[in-house]
């Protein structure tokens, strides 16, 4: 079972108090993991809670060298922060643009790096990227979330050869429609309306997606490398 | 430090990151061509060797800027390099 497997491993988590964040450290603390939840504000809920700027490498490494300092291991990385825009390309600004650029894409290659550099000699590690169905399915409006979402997804590939040899795995999960807060700011009829696109006629729920990451990140997934799992009800059919 | 410690220490980290024997890391032993290092390899031995020996090291200062084509970069070059940046 993945929950024994986990027992004691170092989970580090990017985005730690989303939603999300918060079910994917739930499950891995469930597991007996040793969960570390990075996020961007400095209101800091418990002794493992790190603040990270991910535009900002030395930041970063201020972030991964605490968590190694204390448990001189990190077994799994979730790369999990990310931030959305909605607007349609002729009309948005460069500064939009590089924002998520920075953020969704370079953010998650420099959390890469730097765990890397505890990962490559302890030889052993696992990397978890959070894509989204935007990377493979076109909306209007998400032009610049959904290249980078498909830049995460290519890096996740690229990044899984580069480190292959060292025993360590990277791997990528592209959510679908999930039932969060943020949806449902959308109104009663447009999520009714999401729902009636999706296969499976249901939105995701962020356990299924932690759930998902949790088995990604276990033994039970160890022959497992570059791949993006799709958890999105049937969307990307 | 002595420079026959750095060599001793560096040949612990190179071993380790290169999964072959101390005695195999030679002072004139060349990383890449005969102790078989591939480009990750060289991102470890620069994270090893911050972490054994203290110091902040750029990659591109260890390997890139040595002057020397990447296949010709010796442990002895490693050691001039360690015992330069800790004096």
């Amino acid at each position: 079972m993945p929950a024994a497997e986990l027992l004691g491993k170092v989970v580090f988590i990017t985005g730690g108090k989303g939603e999300l964040g918060r079910a994917l450290a739930k499950v891995f603390r469930e597991a007996g993991a040793d969960v570390w939840a990075s996020c961007y504000s400095s209101n800091l809920e418990s002794d493992k809670d790190v603040a990270i700027d991910l535009h900002d490498t030395m930041k970063i490494q201020r972030a991964f060298r605490k968590v190694y300092d204390v448990t001189q291991r990190i077994d799994i990385l979730i790369n999990n922060a990310g931030v959305t825009h909605n607007g349609l390309l002729l009309a948005d600004k460069d500064e939009q643009w590089n924002e998520v650029l920075d953020v969704n894409l370079q953010g998650m290659m420099r959390c890469c790096r730097e765990v890397l550099k505890y990962m490559v000699p302890a030889r052993r590690g696992v990397i978890i990227n959070v894509s989204s169905l935007a990377a493979l399915r076109s909306e209007v409006g998400q032009s610049i979330y959904a290249a980078s979402k498909a830049g995460v997804e290519s890096v996740t590939r690229t990044l899984a050869l580069e480190v292959a040899s060292k025993n360590i795995r990277v791997n990528a999960v592209a959510p679908g429609f999930l039932d969060t807060a943020m949806l449902k700011t959308l109104g009663q009829q447009r999520v009714h309306l999401l729902k009636e696109k999706v296969p499976l006629k249901r939105l995701g729920q962020v356990n299924e997606i932690a759930l998902l990451v949790q088995w990604l990140a276990s033994d039970q997934a160890n022959y497992i490398t570059g791949q993006t799992l799709r958890i999105d009800g049937g969307m990307g059919m | 430090m002595k420079r026959e410690l750095i060599f001793q220490k560096l040949q612990e980290q190179l071993a380790a990151a290169l999964e072959v024997e101390t005695h195999e890391v030679k002072l004139e032993a060349k990383i890449v061509d005969d102790l078989g290092a591939e480009s990750i390899d060289l991102l470890d031995i620069t994270f090893r060797l911050e972490r054994s020996f203290g110091l902040a090291i750029k990659d591109e200062d260890l390997f890139q800027k040595s002057g020397l084509n990447i296949g010709q970069v010796t442990v002895s070059y490693l050691v001039d390099f360690i015992e330069s940046k800790l004096s």
